[in-house]
This record gives structure tokens, sequence and C-alpha cells, in this order.
């Protein structure tokens, strides 16, 4: 074989797409479900009603003081996030490790809504960027995968830099199988390169100093050791601060200075209170804020103004977490984000077929096709686990979230288990139809129990039940039409 | 596009090797040459976050941050350079270049 550099660049986009895809997978499809966190969160709290203004009133701000005085009891660091036109609610979240969870408050009457407890979208947003794992080793993975992610791109397009264009628009789906995901790969990474290669590179610089600490690896023996300070774990608070003053004319003034009428999130420590600017202002990810006295609301100081440096890397934070995005430009996103997760898994599907011939009976073989179907099959299942447990477990059940979130781990773990027993004892076929078989049951069958749960009106603030219904009813199809194509035989 | 030859990959028929261990060889180089180059860009990167701590701003964040978008944007290029270049070995020499600049950017003052 001639070792030319499309043959090299061939085998390097292979094994680096194979073996980062299978995570990346997923990253890309909890980064995609993370475009709709607070949708996502919405739909999981149906109790709280979606009908109200983003107004707010001196009384629920009072009663959103006294929650937060609470949480600061019980050593939690708690925090407001007004209403805004996306999420017309007052929450009082906090940290808890991994996701941001708390009440939801009427921001009218300050009266909480009895709303079971979920992490909600929260959940795919923490998994999209560290697995679930904290700092070290989630976040460190990810941002490694984000790298070969960049290798895997630039290696495919020296392998395909001739072919640009005729893979921009040959698509031919009924094609014989290996043609037709090879046009899928090919279309959807042609297409969708600049926002894949933008959010791939974004997202690994925003966290590259975690995989690459700007310390040295072998410390000096002789420097004396570093004295730290004794801080409050994150999320949580050393001591509780006095009950705030009234919120009111702190948020009107500080609307005014920031130039943010409504979405700020207000946060609170022992002696200040901080007002942000919202992050749906613009795409600039500014940290603009107006800090306040705690004990007698006087301004002590703003912050608006960011130097050039700093501004560069709030429009990548922004760019990236897409949090200033209208609607039609978050549907945008999340069809882009779709397109990336097409595009590892049909990655996936093609290397396993064109080592179907010669490896088929090899035992790394099975098992990467297991790691496979874990991957395209078992996590779109799992992720359906969680919108079926929010339905399914009791409202009133204590360490409900907790339980959703485990709940998507056995999911996963049972179709990774499924899918290797199947596969070692070459039953491979079977094993991507019947899983395939649970996705379609799942998808199609959330929206019948969404219904069946009765758990919200189907009047006005319906729409995010009824895009997330009908989002998992074409999943479930996609994977009913998938299914019925494997019973085919192969042409 | 370019194309390089191994010189070595490709033996004489006269010698009695098997294809598959001429598919073995060549992956090995392959692995052995990537994870090379894996190593030297990770240190290049390594160096390069350490150089950020000489940039003249105040926020250790910040400094990390402006680090991270240069890792990003360099760790695969030097990879992909690294594995590409094998005619005279160009893309190590390329990487072993960014890796002595890093070096040499902490070492001198500013």
């Amino acid at each position: 074989m001639r070792e030319t550099l499309r043959v090299h660049m061939g085998w390097l986009h292979s094994w680096v797409g194979f073996l980062a895809g299978l995570l990346l997978a997923c990253v890309f499809a909890s980064g995609t479900l993370a475009v709709f966190d607070t949708e996502i969160t919405q739909w999981m709290q149906p109790e709280v009603s979606l009908t109200q203004e983003t107004s707010l009133t001196p009384t629920a701000l009072q009663a959103a003081a006294q929650t937060i005085q609470a949480e600061e009891g019980k050593g939690l660091s708690a925090f407001l996030t007004l209403p805004s036109h996306r999420d017309p609610v007052l929450r009082v979240l906090h940290y808890d490790g991994y996701e941001f969870v708390g009440t939801a408050l009427n921001s009218e009457t300050g009266a909480v809504f009895p709303a079971r407890e979920t992490a909600g979208g929260q959940f795919f947003y923490n998994f999209h960027f560290s697995l679930r794992g904290g700092n070290q080793p989630g976040v460190q993975i990810v941002t490694f995968l984000g790298l070969c992610l960049m290798v895997a791109i630039g290696s495919g397009l020296v392998i395909h830099i001739k072919a640009l264009w005729p893979d921009l628009i040959l698509f031919r789906p009924f094609g014989a199988r290996p043609r037709a995901w090879v046009d899928a790969h090919l279309i959807a990474g042609v297409l969708f390169l600049p926002f894949i290669a933008f959010m791939g590179y974004t997202g690994t610089a925003i966290h590259a100093r975690v995989l690459l600490p700007a310390e040295p690896f072998f410390r000096s023996h002789t420097a004396a050791p570093h004295k730290k300070e004794k801080t409050a774990p994150k999320g949580r608070v050393l001591q509780a601060g006095p009950l705030p003053p009234p919120l009111a004319p702190l948020i009107a003034q500080a609307r005014d200075i920031l130039r943010s009428p409504d979405g700020n999130l207000v946060l609170f420590t022992p002696d200040e209170v901080h007002i942000f600017k919202s992050d749906a202002f613009g795409p600039f990810l500014t940290r603009d804020h107006v800090d306040f006295s705690r004990k007698d609301g006087h301004l002590l100081r703003s912050v608006t103004q960011s130097p050039p440096a700093v501004a560069t890397m709030q429009l990548v934070r922004g760019l990236h977490y897409a949090r200033y995005a209208p609607l039609p430009l978050r549907w945008l996103y999340f069809l882009s984000g779709l397109a990336a997760t097409a595009l590892a898994a049909s990655g996936l599907v093609v290397f396993l077929m064109k080592r179907r011939r010669s490896s088929g009976e090899q035992f790394f073989f099975r098992v990467a096709e297991a790691l496979t179907m874990t991957t395209v099959v078992g996590f779109p299942t799992a992720t359906l686990g969680v919108f079926w447990a929010n339905r399914c477990l009791p409202t009133a059940l204590s360490g409900r979230a907790m339980m959703e979130i485990d709940l998507f781990f056995i999911v996963w773990g049972l179709c990774a288990a499924h899918a290797l027993l199947l596969s070692l004892t070459r039953l491979a076929a079977s094993g991507w139809r019947q899983q395939l078989g649970v996705l379609a049951g799942a998808g199609c069958g959330l929206p019948v129990l969404d219904l069946a749960s009765r758990s919200h009106a189907w009047g006005q603030g319906a729409s995010v039940f009824m895009a997330a219904d009908a989002l998992a009813f074409l999943t479930g199809l996609i994977a009913l039409c998938a299914l019925l194509k494997l019973r085919e035989p192969a042409a | 596009m370019s194309r390089t030859k191994t010189p070595g990959i490709t033996l004489p028929s006269a010698q009695p090797v098997t294809r598959k261990n001429q598919k073995r060889q060549a992956v090995f180089r392959r692995l052995g040459l990537l994870a090379v180059v894996c190593a030297l860009s990770f240190l290049t990167a390594h160096l390069i976050m350490l150089d950020t701590q000489r940039l003249p701003f105040e926020d250790m964040r910040l400094k990390t941050d402006l680090g991270g978008m240069v890792i990003a944007a360099l760790f695969p290029l030097l990879v992909l350079a690294g594995f590409a270049g094998r005619r005279h070995w160009w893309g190590l020499i390329l990487g072993l270049v960014a890796c002595g600049s890093a070096v040499l950017a902490g070492l001198l003052p500013l």
C-alpha cells in the first residue's frame, strides 16, 4: 500500500474519530439538548406556571430574600434569577456540586410553586461539558475530546478537500448501506463544518486551563508551600449574612446602570449584594455588575467596562453558550447540534462497516460494535429514560432529582451490557434491532405518557410541552424507520 | 495535494515478508509517530500555558483563557503537521521548533 498523505490522514481520521467519537456523539447530543435547558426544566416542572408576566413585586422579592437567608442558614450559597421572557419565574437556586437547583417562586405573589424536584435541563448542560464527572476527570476528558475533534476535523479536511463541493450536495439515502452512511457523514460534516469547528474550538479553549493548568508539573521542593486562604467550597457559604435590604429599589437602580431590563442574576455575600447583567442581553457574556451593601443597600460600585482582551473571551463564551440567542437562532443552534451528533454517529457506523468484512470475527471488533450501539442507540434511550422517570416517579419523592439521574445511568449501563452480551455472542444485529425497538417505544410513547399524566394544562404556555413531546415522537419515528430498514436484507 | 513517500515501508518483493506483517509494521510506525507527536504537542501546550503567566494582565483567569485559545488552535495543527510531515521529518522538526520557542519564551526576559 502506498503511504500517501491521504492514506496516512485517513488512518488518523478513522482511529481518532472512532475512539473520540464514542463519547463526542454523547457530548454533541447533550450540548444540543442544553441549548433548550431552560425549556427542558420547564417541561420537567409542569407545576410551575409559565403564563405569568415578567413583572416583579416587592412582596415576591421579600419572599425570595427570606428564602435566600434560610438557604444560607443551611450553609448553601443561594442566588436569585429574575424572571425573563424565556423563563417568567423568580428562581432561588444553589449549586449542588453538579447542577443549579432550587425553588421557583411566583414573581407577583412570591408563593412557592409546589414543583417536583428535578435536575431538569441542567443535567444535560452539566453532562455536555463534564460528563457529570466534575472538573477532574470529567472536564479534562471532554477538553481532551475537543482536541481530538479538532484533529479529526483537520484530517477529514485533508482527505476530502478535493471533493468538498460534491460532498456538499451528494446524498444517496437509498444507495447501498455503506454509501448512504458515508454520504450522511460527509454532508453533515461539510455543510455544518463552520459550526462544528467553531463550537469545538471555543469549547476546548474555554476549558483548556482545566486540562493544562498554568502550574509546573514538577514543583521545586525548596519553594515555600503556598498558604491558601480559607474559602468555602463552590456552592457553599461559611457564614450566613443578614436579611438583605428591600431588593426592588436596588434592582431598579442596577437595571438602570446596566441597561438590562430583565433576567438579571442576584448574588449574595455576607456583606454585599451583586446584581449582574442578564446573559440574554447580547453575544458578549459579560459579567457587568452593580454592587450594594447588604446592610443598608447603598451603592458600593459598578463594573460595566471590559478591556478588549476580556471582551474577546466574553464573546467566545457568549457565542458558545448561546444564552443571548432568540428563539429562531436557538433552533438553528439546535439543528446544527443535531447535525454534529449525526456526523459523529454516522462516522462510528462507517468505521464499523468498513471493517466488518475483514475484522468482523475479531473480539475487538465486537467490543467496538457494542460500544457504538451503546452510544448511537443507548444514549438517546437513556435520555428519554430521564423524561419518562420525570413523569413516572412520585412527585413528592425525596431525592427525586438524583433518582432521575441515577436512572439515566442505569438505563445507559443496561444498554451497554445488553449490547456487549449480544455482540460477543455474535448476535449484534439482534442487539441493534432490540435497542432500536426500545428507543422507538420510548420516543413514541412519551407524548402519550405526558398526556396521560395530566400534569399540566394544554392551554397558554403549552408550546414547551408540545415541542418536547413532538421531538421525542420524532426520535421514536426515526428509530422505527431504522429498525424497519435493518430488517431488510442488505443491498 | 502533496504526496509523501516513506522509504522503507514498501519492501522489495524478494524479501519474505508477508503483506500482513508489512501492514502491522506500518501501523506500529504510525502509532509510534503519533505518540511522539502528541507528547511533543502536549509539552508545547503546557509550556505555552506556563508562559501565559507572564502576560501583562492582573486577572489570572484571563491569562489562562488566552493561553487556552492559543492551545486549542495550535495543538491540533502541531499533531496534524507532525503526523503528516514525514519527508525529512519536517513535521517533527516543526513541533520541536514550537516547543523550543515556548521554552525560550519562558526563559528570556520580557
